[in-house]
């Protein structure tokens, strides 16, 4: 049995190491020149990279190369069998020869158009590229369709979308104070005269009557006759079309004052407006919540588009 | 100048380094000859090659792991919750099973927002939208049922032939005789085949709501080589037998005397 | 003291050099010149720093509009002796259409109509840039019936006839390029120089000059295949580095200064590429890496004065140089044949006035040597061009690195 101590046994190995590392000619000559090699190649690594493919072969798989753009082989089966109207292993080499130069006319008609940075300069382009993000943005989206009770929620929350305007045709009287011919009369006269008018006009007096005998004209603003709501609203302004849209037909309003005096109105023909059921407006609501679906999915893109771009604005501009 | 005896221990590591750089590169070199024949192929060329079928297959394979099966399912067999077709069957909702058709459908997708999608139409949301009531089409159902050879109610299936045929004008895109049409991505109704389950419940449900389901299209995500590999796994999983495979390729838009039996 | 001289010395050849010289750019521009029917195409390609220096004297504000009117006011085209103008191209941009060709480039397109046809006389001119900066070239080519040729405008060259049957540039004008690259590149000239400090005899001084000569004919080889192309501004960073490392070398062999050099250079070179890795420049950062492991197997082995290891270097310095024209024509998207026949003529001029830099200092030194024998001035010579080299060398690495 071997009993040597540990001081001992090390000995050997110290000698193995002391061998090992002490100097060898040929490790001397051969350690250097492949550090020399492998540095070398490690730094071609860096410095050089692959050439790019050869540019005058057409990779499998495409029909054609436009400055080095592929035009899919695929795509040239498609477009033949669309225009031809027949199995492609019918078409001919005329015909295959003729669909491939119109999509090589085409590719390079998109090329000049970046070339020309025709995005940048051009409506129409600018607006095809930004709906065909926004559709790719919203089409794995709009897969999902929604429930009853999610249609119901969206028509609650925007019902003035399905309301169909009604129409009004309205008599606008004014009693002019100031600057016209009732120049002297006071507010409070004319209010006095306005309520008698009224009074006059519910008990069944002629608006002709009223106009002469208390001062009345025309204020011209409902000229047209029956109007929709949205034209009275612009013509009446926003003082009188809210006093207009409380009247019914034959109704007369209270004096109203407004900027150039006090007006009544007479409600001569009024069809009001029709707030659709959920039943009857179900397509046009669903059609509008998948609308704005898409419409939030673009808008999430955009900001995430935002949040990745360095946008300066100049001096004086803010957005 | 010193003497230089080499170190064989270093030549041999040496040399085994090369050897092993040298195979890596000539099995690079190999696959990289595959892909291009491959890809050199007309689509459905390439189902004629077993050698390149057994390529595409084994490319295929982790290809479908990684990106389809989440929706397709592992086993190939679609996914009704979904309403992913199942890919293992001969019911094809657009084109006809070729490798060119489901290359198409790979490259571009479906409903992708891509113009070269297929994007026709979908399936109207019938009850969402208010077109039909629920009687109507509980109606519809049942008549879709009989066609598709399910037991059925004969009065409401009698109904909803009317319906079928008039108010909900199913056959605008599901064809006069209800057996679909490829162009529009309208299913064949009398196969009994269904991507979103195939009880009545599951039916109401698709015409109720509708389907407008997205394949997301892999152009420019996915290299050529690996879109058409993933085009014949899918061929050869939905065309096990030859005769299957004659009766496609005689469809096939692509191939002589295609698609004129058809029309 | 004479440390801090020297230190002193290597810290000034950094700060002389001013502001950091681009990486990878050339003082050139590129024209094609479609020759079809009675009208002539000009695609004119224009560096940005080329077109930057342009601004204020020619152009007075670097616009994409001012600079297309300068262009346009300095090329021409004439048939038969009358001018061709140029016209409108429609698309509401005038006569010089803009072209978007990259962020580091502006490109311009301008159609010239000549009223005779453009059958005889042909004759184009392009004046741009050369009265502002005399070594200025204009990579042409020309584009007729489907054939095409490789011309140059030169300050000296700004006019060029077309005949029917075209020829390109002689041979002679791209070995004029080569050695008026070389003869303008401080880089090039400042490494051959000081490699001269490691020869010893007429036999070494050979040696030297079949390596550069062998590193010029690998590039060659390298750039016909087509497999690899350089990255440019790494190509001349790494040139800044085999000047530093000149430097390291001369401090081994010359000063017997092993641990310095053997240790220094390479350990600098190491933390370099971990400071460049971390600006996630990994390129850069694994040519560093390669350099560094090549420059110290190198010491290591010139350490060992038995072999000619120092005349690796100037084989590499040769193959990289080899690469100056194939970067500088890469625009021009040229085949194979007539850019190898253009590389030849430029590696030949680069060569030839490698041979004149490295013989006419051997020349003087010998015959110094033998009038003033008892002067041995080398152990100082040597030691500023360690010091020079060290800080130029080092200037234009990092700082082409950077830039």
């Amino acid at each position: 049995m071997n009993m040597a101590t540990p001081e001992i046994d090390a000995e050997p190995a110290r000698g193995r190491l002391a061998a090992l590392l002490a100097y060898r000619p040929q490790r001397s000559a051969l350690l250097p020149s492949i550090g020399i090699a492998a540095g070398l190649l490690i730094a071609a690594a860096g410095v050089f990279h692959r050439a790019p493919p050869d540019r005058g072969t057409v990779p499998a798989g495409y029909a054609a190369l436009v400055n080095q753009k592929g035009i899919l082989t695929s795509d040239l089966i498609a477009q033949s069998v669309a225009e031809l109207g027949k199995p492609f292993a019918d078409v001919t080499s005329a015909e295959r020869a003729r669909v491939l130069h119109e999509m090589i006319d085409e590719e390079l008609l998109v090329q000049r158009a970046l070339v020309l940075d025709l995005p940048e300069t051009t409506t129409e382009v600018r607006e095809a590229m930004t709906g065909g993000v926004n559709a790719q943005v919203a089409a794995p989206l709009l897969a999902e369709q929604p429930t009853d009770e999610q249609l119901r929620a969206y028509y609650d929350a925007h019902r003035a979308k399905y309301t169909a305007d009604g129409s009004m045709n309205v008599r606008d009287l004014v009693l002019h104070i100031g600057g016209y011919e009732n120049a002297d009369q006071s507010m409070a006269q004319a209010r006095i005269d306005a309520t008698e008018a009224v009074y006059q006009l519910r008990s069944g007096a002629a608006a002709d009557y009223v106009m002469e005998h208390f001062g009345f004209s025309d204020s011209g603003r409902m000229k047209f006759g029956n109007e929709p709501d949205f034209a009275a609203k612009l013509h009446l302004g926003p003082t009188l079309y809210p006093a207009a849209t409380r009247l019914t037909e034959g109704q007369v309003s209270d004096p109203v004052a407004d900027t150039d005096g006090l007006h009544v109105l007479i409600m001569q023909q009024r069809r009001m407006p029709t707030i659709a059921d959920f039943a009857a407006a179900r397509s046009a609501v669903y059609a509008d919540y998948r609308e704005d679906v898409a419409k939030a999915a673009q808008r999430e893109n955009v900001k995430i588009l935002r949040g990745q771009a360095q946008i300066i604005l100049a001096p004086g501009e803010s957005e | 100048m010193a003497s230089l005896r080499l170190n064989w221990k270093l030549i041999a590591g040496a040399l085994v380094l090369l050897g092993a750089a040298a195979f890596a590169a000539d099995r690079a070199r190999d696959h990289q000859a595959w892909e291009r024949r491959l890809l050199i192929a007309l689509p459905d060329q390439v189902v004629a090659d077993p050698q390149l079928v057994r390529f595409a297959i084994a490319e295929a394979r982790p290809l479908y792991a990684r990106h389809c099966a989440a929706c397709h399912g592992a086993d190939m067999r679609g996914n009704p919750a979904l309403g992913a077709p199942s890919l293992s069957d001969s019911a094809w909702l657009y084109g006809s099973g070729t490798v060119y058709d489901i290359e198409r459908t790979l490259l571009y997708g479906v409903r992708s927002g891509r113009s070269r999608s297929h994007n026709i139409t979908d399936m109207p949301a019938f009850g969402l939208t208010g077109r039909l009531s629920d009687g109507d089409i509980r109606s519809v159902v049942q008549y879709v049922l009989q066609l598709s050879g399910d037991n059925y109610d004969p009065t409401a299936a009698n109904e909803g032939r009317r319906v079928f045929y008039g108010a909900a004008n199913c056959s605008d895109c599901h064809g006069m005789d209800a057996r679909g049409d490829s162009g529009y991505g309208a299913p064949d109704l009398t196969r009994n085949v269904w991507n979103s389950g195939s009880s009545a419940q599951d039916l109401f449900r698709a015409i109720y709501f509708g389907e407008h389901r997205v394949m997301p299209g892999w152009r420019g995500v996915l290299p050529l080589e690996q879109i058409r590999a993933l085009a014949v796994y899918v061929y050869w999983a939905s065309h096990p037998t030859p005769a299957q495979a004659a009766n496609t390729y005689a469809q096939s838009m692509i191939t002589p005397g295609g698609a004129a039996q058809k029309q | 003291m004479r440390g801090v001289l020297l230190a002193a010395l290597c810290l000034f050849a950094c700060a002389a050099q001013g502001a950091p010289l681009p990486a990878g750019t050339a003082n050139v521009s590129y024209t094609v010149w479609t020759v079809s029917g009675s009208s002539v195409l000009l695609k004119f390609l224009l560096p940005t720093s080329v077109a930057q220096s342009l601004t204020g004297a020619e152009v007075p504000v670097l616009t994409t509009r001012k600079l297309g009117d300068y262009i346009l006011q300095h090329v021409e085209v004439e048939a038969a002796g009358r001018p061709c103008p140029a016209v409108d191209q429609g698309y509401d941009l005038g006569k010089v259409d803009p072209l978007a060709v990259g962020a580091d480039m502006y490109g311009f397109e301008i159609l010239f109509r000549c009223a005779g046809g453009t059958a005889s006389g042909l004759v184009l001119h392009n004046h741009a840039v050369f009265a502002l900066s005399p070594g200025h070239i204009d990579f042409a080519r020309i584009e007729r019936d489907g054939r095409a040729v490789e011309q140059l405008f030169t300050a000296g060259g700004q006019r060029l006839a077309v005949g029917v049957q075209m020829s390109p540039a002689p041979f002679g004008s791209y070995v004029r390029l080569g050695i008026m690259h070389l003869a303008f590149a401080l880089d090039r000239l400042c490494f051959l120089l000081g490699s001269l400090l490691l020869v010893r005899g007429r036999r070494q001084a050979g040696y030297a000059f079949v390596a550069l000569v062998a590193g010029y004919a690998a590039s060659l080889l390298v750039a016909a295949s087509g497999w690899v192309v350089p990255r440019p501004a790494l190509l001349e960073a790494f040139m800044g580095f085999m000047v530093a490392l000149l430097a390291a070398l001369i401090t081994l062999r010359e000063l017997q200064r092993p641990r310095v050099a053997s240790f220094g250079c390479p350990v600098l070179l190491a933390g370099l590429a971990l400071v460049t890795a971390l600006t996630h420049a990994h390129w850069a950062a694994l040519a560093l890496f390669g350099g560094a492991v090549f420059a110290g197997s190198l010491l290591l082995e010139a350490s060992d004065g038995g072999r000619p290891s120092w005349l690796l270097p100037l084989g590499v310095v040769g193959f990289l140089d080899g690469f100056a024209l194939p970067a500088a024509l890469a625009p021009l998207n040229l085949p194979t044949r007539p850019q190898l026949w253009m590389t030849v003529g430029f590696d030949v001029g680069a060569v030839l006035l490698a041979a004149l830099v490295m013989s006419v200092p051997l020349g003087v030194y010998a015959v110094m040597r033998t009038r003033v024998s008892r002067l041995n001035p080398r152990a100082l010579v040597n030691e500023l061009a360690a010091a020079c080299l060290g800080g130029l060398g080092t200037f234009w690495l990092v700082s082409r690195l950077y830039a």
